[in-house]
């Protein structure tokens, strides 16, 4: 037995520190990031990950936003928890791992052209196996087939060929890698994981590969696992439903194996 | 969640230079532990438990711990009979050797070899043995342990608890118990004798499961006799 895939659930939060969207469960409505994550952790989920929301102001609080969240899980939620913010220096790195994240999500693109260096830098100063590298992509054909792009934070591509990048990242300190991909997928209107992509990343590196996309069913979840994502950062679940339970289920169907909910 | 503190249960975390501890901290607080952080054998020796807590994995980190008084407050401590749980990376200082050049040589408490995954392994897809071995993994035997033994349900092969760590030890431990994980290879997910805990999972964040086992493994209770033997001085 290995191990277990993992779902993240993202919970998303806006210049604030509020969540972007309300949670229901029996009944109850819960609108504060820490009370969402309390029902998450109890629905199953094996990880929180909180995320400022891209769209937030970029005059705004940045990684500071994240205190009063993550200051509240720390003692609240006794899961893996997870900073997704801006990190543009080592020293943002190091206040959201001071706000109490276990692992901190950087944007390897703002490494600008030395993403390997940006990512070392960011492992030297918050310390082993807590640097989580973001790749934003996207595929093209080029003159050798398929090829994957890194993008920048406006979506245009970097000229960095991300199947190289990631060979680099473990040695640079990263622990995980997490691909974004950044434009819908091909007779699609949204986002989706990029399954080749996984593939190939997967069968490369030897730390874990998480995949991030706009989820509308555990289905799309299973397609990333699948193809060799070890886990899914989604926010399938966020509002309560469908249940992080009945997307297991479904998931353990499909022949995967999950913690179960109960978490025994 | 949180419980008021239990009349008389008063845990000392240890800071070994490298320590992880607010989760930890928070996690204790949350059963009903009057836990705090310390660095010394003297305020080690007023606990009623002693935690070794999961770290920094590096050289720079465990380099820090190398010289306080650590080692000592750990062996000092196991002599007592009194409750010590190692978690994570503490449980490195236990077993024997050592994982980094910077790093105190382990205490032998255990007489098993700390040791690496190999990157070189490959898992069951032929896929590179993921290091660090991080997330959810069964843990096979604790129902073994007398303290711990609910924690599994019944007909359940083991329990899931959370990892993160590169550093392990063999899943053969002479004179003590092991419950089992696999990753490539076996290796003790937890190692326990008389009232020497190591558990190389993380307690703190792996949700319920974690919670129950660190309120059962404090619950107030009489020390057993002292079976260190001389190797830990």
């Amino acid at each position: 037995m290995t191990l277990a895939k993992r779902l993240c659930s993202l919970v998303l939060v806006d210049d604030t520190g509020r969540p972007r969207q309300k949670l229901e469960k029996g009944g109850l409505v819960a609108d504060f990031a820490e009370a969402i994550a309390s029902f998450l952790a109890q629905d199953g989920a094996d990880e929180i990950w909180l995320r400022l929301d891209p769209t937030a102001s970029p005059t705004g609080k940045g990684a500071n936003a994240l205190f009063a969240p993550l200051s509240a899980l720390e003692s609240r939620v006794f899961l893996p928890l997870v900073a997704w913010a801006p990190v543009q220096s080592p020293s943002d790195a190091r206040l959201l791992a001071g706000f109490g994240a276990d692992r901190v999500v950087v944007d390897v693109n703002g490494g600008g052209a030395d993403p390997v260096g940006f990512i070392a830098r960011i492992a030297q100063t918050v310390g082993a196996d807590r640097v989580v590298a973001a790749l934003s992509v996207r595929r093209s054909a080029g003159e050798k087939g398929v090829v994957w792009e890194l993008v920048d934070g406006a979506g245009q591509g970097m000229k960095i060929d991300a199947l190289a990048l990631c060979e680099l990242l473990p040695a640079a300190g990263a622990c995980e890698v997490l691909l974004v991909p950044s434009v819908p997928a091909p007779q699609s209107d949204r986002v989706v994981h990029d399954g080749d992509l996984i593939e190939q990343i997967a069968s490369r590196l030897s730390i874990p590969v998480l995949s991030a996309g706009e989820d509308r069913e555990p289905a799309d979840l299973a397609a990333a696992l699948l193809m060799g994502a070890d886990g899914v950062v989604t926010s399938l679940f966020s509002s309560g439903s469908p249940t992080i339970a009945a997307g297991k289920a479904r998931l353990t169907e499909m022949g995967l194996t999950v913690r179960p909910v109960d978490g025994a | 969640m949180h419980e008021t503190a239990r009349v008389g249960v008063s845990a000392i975390v240890l800071d070994h230079g490298a320590a992880r501890t607010r989760r930890l901290l928070a996690a204790l607080r949350a059963v009903g532990v009057d836990a705090r952080l310390a660095d010394t054998t003297l305020a080690a020796r007023s606990a009623d438990v002693l935690i070794v807590p999961d770290g920094d994995d590096d050289d720079a980190s465990l380099a820090r711990g190398a010289g306080m008084g650590v080692r000592d407050a750990v062996a000092e401590f196991a002599l007592t009979g009194r409750p010590l749980l190692a978690i994570g990376l503490g449980v490195s200082l236990l077993l024997e050797g050592q994982v980094h050049a910077g790093a105190p040589p382990g205490l032998g408490l255990f007489r098993a070899p700390v040791q690496r995954f190999d990157p070189r392994m490959t898992d069951e897809s032929e896929r590179p043995l993921l290091t660090p071995h991080v997330g959810f993994a069964l843990v096979v035997g604790l129902d073994r342990h007398p303290l711990l033994a609910s924690l599994v349900p019944k007909g359940a092969p083991g329990a899931w608890f959370a990892f993160r760590h590169r550093l392990c030890a063999p899943a053969r431990v002479p004179q003590a118990d092991v419950a089992v994980c696999h990753h490539g290879v076996p290796f003790a997910g937890a190692i326990w004798k008389d009232a020497l805990l190591a558990v190389q999972f993380l307690p703190e964040h792996s949700g319920r499961i974690g919670l129950e086992l660190l309120r059962a493994f404090t619950q107030p209770r009489a020390a057993t006799p002292p079976v260190v033997e001389g190797r830990a001085s």
